[in-house]
């Protein structure tokens, strides 16, 4: 038992080497993975049972390995033993190892007989409360910008009797929300609560309350998790299942209503409705507030100050629609409807680089999605239409992933979102933006594993956007390129390198150095000269500066488009003695060039120590960071282990330091307790953020202590 | 391929690692035609030649490149010789035309060295240099041609699936590194792709094999420049058997 809760905690140690793109970074939301992982510790996937799409959605296995696994089972009859997984060639040591938390074989009756009496209370039951607070105080708590206190608050209940019927209560206050405030009278800034059941063969699932929807792959509504580009080349599709119940603190993405999955034969239905209110921002252009000249939706979920108050429960939201499936044995074909209505119009002020944004009270998506697997190929895609009365728009994903060998996995995926397609609900679809609007791409990815001791992995992926950006004054594109290799000699050693290289265009500034001037180089020359054509000082001196025909203003409020060009290198080790102690060690380094200003290099270095212990009912991680990283755009991002349910990627910027302590205790079987405490030191600056988030100090600290209780 | 062609064994090693044409056993004949950047002027065609010997082979080429003011002839000599089963090793030596209209022709003679290694049943490894000497297309400007080194290697875990990677090093251009894979989903048709660095490329291809006689069609995408169509075709004179 102690081994296995031991493992709960590491679970959380993902692949971090999955992750290298600060963009994808930021636009995950890996709470629900979370929660997905640790449902799924509490009810392993039983092999006896599973099939095709219950091995997908459990998002632990490579299509590869579904697929030599069923066949495996078909060929040779069930698995008498987990371990019999090693004679799958697909499977390494290491994959076992990593999945086994995950995974069982069960003769156990169908729990579709449990009478709904034992269904509802005799399954697992699980309390967790957590407080969180930072030091010092922030400017937002010392001016009462900020209406409640500086701690974060959460509780949750949580009931789970396999992985048949799920409900649950959150409460959640976020720093600086109020408690008990006149738009919180329950109490939490945040209330979530969910019913899920898997009631029979029929009527598959029924999900009441606040609930995930994952439609195809993604263009009209995935509120799930979904990995996009990362050195797993075969996880570019999107697998989750359509219904999940949703029990994360994110106060945005997520469905409240009701839904069910009815299935007959190969046909599933799964109609959805969600009314729920959302935050959203209005501005009017008259003092009789009669005429409203913008209305936003705001996802931020925050609520501490007077505006962000007011902006509380703004505009009723409404989604309705249906998914509709026909399933083969290795395929299948679906159509899905998302209606959106709104009680007001979405409304914003027109900019050339959004004009084709949705604006309105009203949208209708229409989408076709589909798989396929034959032989040692798996086709899939998603044609999706938005649909509204003047215009409609289109959006195209379609992939391939092949494995000719054992050893080799091949990926493409090709996508065309145009500008004119409309969203409104929550997409998750592959690509470069963080909405499938207004960009052409192709990725094509290898990897390969020749032995079990060595992989490589390789992924390139080119994009164009058509039409303008956020910060992008013209048509621009780009290209991701990822290198990764990994050697394992031992259970006891793991070394990874990654080198990631992206080069994208952008609104690029120029920045006046020292002596008020800038350096002309060969690479800023073309640009400086095609935007300031004569007034440049071309005089053999080699610097701009300020001058009578251009002012420092005229120089400093130019925008010129680079290709902004981002390198990174990271080299990982990770080595064990004794089985209970884990030292990790890792240099990164970055480096930018936006073609005018001079490049920023950034370098993170860190050593981690972890200990855990069959013997003693505690483990404990540690690290000691140290970075110097001069130019924000060049941050570099490092997971850090935390308290279970917590995911924490920083990002460092600056130079400084930063240490933290990660302890849990196991007082027994039913309580179990975390606390994480760090502390950030920040050279050279005497203040740390801006406006309400401002702290005057450069030393940073956290405290984070967490109780879990289950019964 | 991106390019990866270095370990190659068939006719169009005549213009890449000369050291591979030492494990070729047959009269083989191909020509390449690329058109380089979709819609530009230039066109390039080359025409490949390999006739085995008994422990290695002759190969020759002959290669256009070019449009109406600019054109590049180069016809290509070269001998591989086969050290036991593994090794490869060859020496080619190339004539060199370049004109430039109203500007005149310019010519220069310069070699190439390559070898093959086959590390194993399912690895091979090979190295090309290219104008070693540093040959100067110009002596009073310093014009030289391409001097380049490249290394390849290839991996074949089975008989229908190739994976084969490349480094290229120029003396002017920084380092290109290209990687690509070959998988024959039919005995008469494969598929192909690849990606490269410096510059980035993306390419993919198909092959019919029918006998003898192997077509290929195939593009590269330059992320910059954009497409570059190309077609292939080769013959293989099978080797008669003594009786």
């Amino acid at each position: 038992m102690l081994v296995f809760l031991n493992t709960l905690l590491f679970a959380q140690d993902f692949n971090e080497s999955l992750y290298m793109d600060p963009n994808e970074v930021e636009n995950i939301d890996p709470s629900q993975w979370l929660e997905d992982r640790m449902s799924l510790l509490e009810d392993p996937v039983n092999l006896h049972k599973a099939d095709y799409d219950d091995l997908s959605q459990a998002q632990i296995l490579s299509q590869r390995q579904i697929s030599d696994l069923l066949e495996h089972i078909q060929i040779n009859g069930k698995l008498l033993s987990l371990y019999e997984l090693q004679v799958i060639s697909s499977f390494t040591l290491e994959d076992i190892k990593r999945i086994l938390p995950y995974i069982k074989l069960s003769y156990s009756i169908d729990d579709y007989r449990v009478a709904f009496k034992a269904l509802i209370s005799q399954g697992d039951y699980q309390f967790f409360t957590r407080y969180r607070q930072s030091f010092p105080t922030k400017k937002g708590f010392t001016s009462l910008q900020y209406k409640g206190r500086p701690n974060q608050l959460y509780n949750r209940f949580k009931y789970q009797y396999s992985n048949k019927l799920y409900y649950g209560l959150t409460g959640e206050k976020d720093p600086g929300e109020k408690m008990f405030s006149a738009k919180s009278t329950l109490g939490f800034d945040f209330y979530s609560a969910y019913f899920f059941w898997r009631i029979n063969k029929k009527i598959k699932t029924l999900a009441l309350g606040d609930y995930h929807l994952n439609l195809g792959q993604g263009l009209i509504m995935y509120t799930g998790f979904g990995f996009n580009k990362t050195s797993n080349v075969s996880a570019i599709k999107k697998e989750g299942a359509i219904l999940k119940p949703y029990s994360s603190i994110n106060e945005y993405a997520f469905l409240r209503g009701a839904a069910c999955t009815l299935e007959f034969r190969r046909i599933s239905v799964t109609p959805f409705v969600s009314v729920k209110k959302v935050d959203a921002s209005i501005s009017y252009s008259d003092s009789t507030n009669s005429q409203v000249e913008s209305l936003r939706i705001q996802e931020s979920g925050l609520h501490r100050t007077s505006k962000e108050l007011t902006n509380k429960n703004q505009l009723l939201e409404m989604f309705y629609g249906f998914n509709m499936n026909i399933r083969g044995q290795k395929s299948h074909i679906g159509l899905n409807l998302l209606q959106t209505q709104y009680s007001d119009s979405i409304k914003f002020n027109t900019r050339p680089y959004n004009q084709f944004q949705f604006q309105g009270k009203h949208l209708t998506q229409l989408s076709l999605d589909y798989h396929s697997i034959f032989k040692r190929a798996h086709i899939f895609g998603e044609t999706a239409l938005s649909i509204q009365p003047n215009e409609m728009g289109l959006a195209v994903i379609h992939g391939i992933i092949l494995h000719p060998s054992k050893m080799i996995a091949l990926s493409f995926l090709y996508r065309f979102y145009s500008p004119y397609f409309q969203s409104t609900g929550i997409p998750n679809a592959f690509g470069e933006g963080s909405s499938p609007i207004n960009e052409h791409g192709l990725y094509m990815g290898i990897s390969l594993q020749p032995s079990r001791k060595f992989s490589f992995a390789t992924y390139l992926d080119y994009y164009k956007f058509p039409w303008l950006k956020y910060q992008v004054k013209q048509p621009s594109q780009g290209y991701d390129l990822l290198l990764s290799a990994n050697y394992s000699p031992s259970k006891k050693l793991e070394f990874y390198m990654n080198y990631k290289r992206e080069e994208k265009e952008a609104n690029t500034r120029i920045t006046l150095g020292e002596n008020n001037s800038l350096a002309i180089t060969s690479s800023n020359q073309s640009y400086l000269q095609s935007y300031f054509g004569d007034d440049i000082n071309f005089d053999g001196h080699g610097i701009l500066q300020p001058s009578h025909r251009l002012s420092k203003q005229e120089i400093e409020s130019a925008i010129i488009v680079t290709p902004v060009l981002s390198q990174k290198i990271r080299i990982h080790i990770a080595y064990t003695i004794k089985d209970s102690w884990v030292f990790q060690s890792r240099f990164e380094s970055s480096f930018l060039n936006d073609q005018i200003n001079r490049p920023s290099r950034g370098i993170l270095i860190y050593q981690d120590i972890k200990f855990k212990s069959i013997k003693i009912p505690v483990s404990i991680s540690a690290r000691f960071s140290l970075f110097d990283i001069r130019q924000f755009n060049n941050r570099i991002y490092s997971y850090e282990s935390d308290v279970l349910g917590q995911f924490s990627i920083p990002s460092f910027f600056n130079a400084g330091t930063r240490f933290y302590l990660n302890f849990q205790y196991r007082m027994n079987k039913h309580v179990q307790a975390w606390l994480k405490f760090s502390h950030t030191y920040y050279k050279d600056i005497d203040s740390k953020g801006t406006g309400n988030e401002e702290i005057l100090s450069n030393k940073l600290y956290d405290l984070k202590v967490q109780l879990r209780l289950k019964f | 391929m991106a390019g990866c062609r270095l370990t190659s064994l068939d006719v169009f090693s005549a213009a890449n690692s000369i050291g591979a044409s030492a494990f070729i056993d047959h009269l083989a004949i191909g020509i390449f035609f690329n058109k380089p950047v979709l819609f530009s002027s230039a066109n390039s065609l080359n025409a490949y030649t390999v006739q085995a010997l008994d422990k290695g082979a002759f190969a020759y080429r002959i290669k256009y490149y070019g449009f109406i003011n600019f054109q590049i002839f180069e016809v290509g000599t070269g001998y591989a010789h086969r050290f036991g089963e593994k090794l490869g090793i060859g020496l080619r030596f190339n004539y060199h035309h370049i004109g430039i209209k109203e500007n005149g022709n310019k010519s220069a003679l310069s070699f190439d060295l390559g070898m093959l290694y086959k590390i194993s049943e399912h690895i091979r490894l090979a190295v090309h240099i290219k104008n070693p000497a540093k040959q100067k297309l110009e002596p009073l400007y310093k014009e030289t041609l391409p001097t380049e080194i490249a290394i390849g290697a290839a991996y074949h875990p089975n008989e229908n699936f190739t994976i084969a990677t490349e480094l290229r090093k120029d003396l002017q251009f920084p380092l290109q590194f290209s990687l690509g894979f070959n998988y024959a989903v039919h005995p008469h048709l494969a598929l192909r792709s690849g990606l490269g660095i410096n510059p980035i490329l993306m390419s993919g291809g198909i092959g019919f094999n029918w006998h003898q006689l192997t077509i290929d069609l195939s593009s590269v995408w330059n992320v910059r420049l954009g497409y570059s169509p190309q077609i292939s075709l080769s013959y293989a004179i099978k080797k008669k058997t003594k009786d």
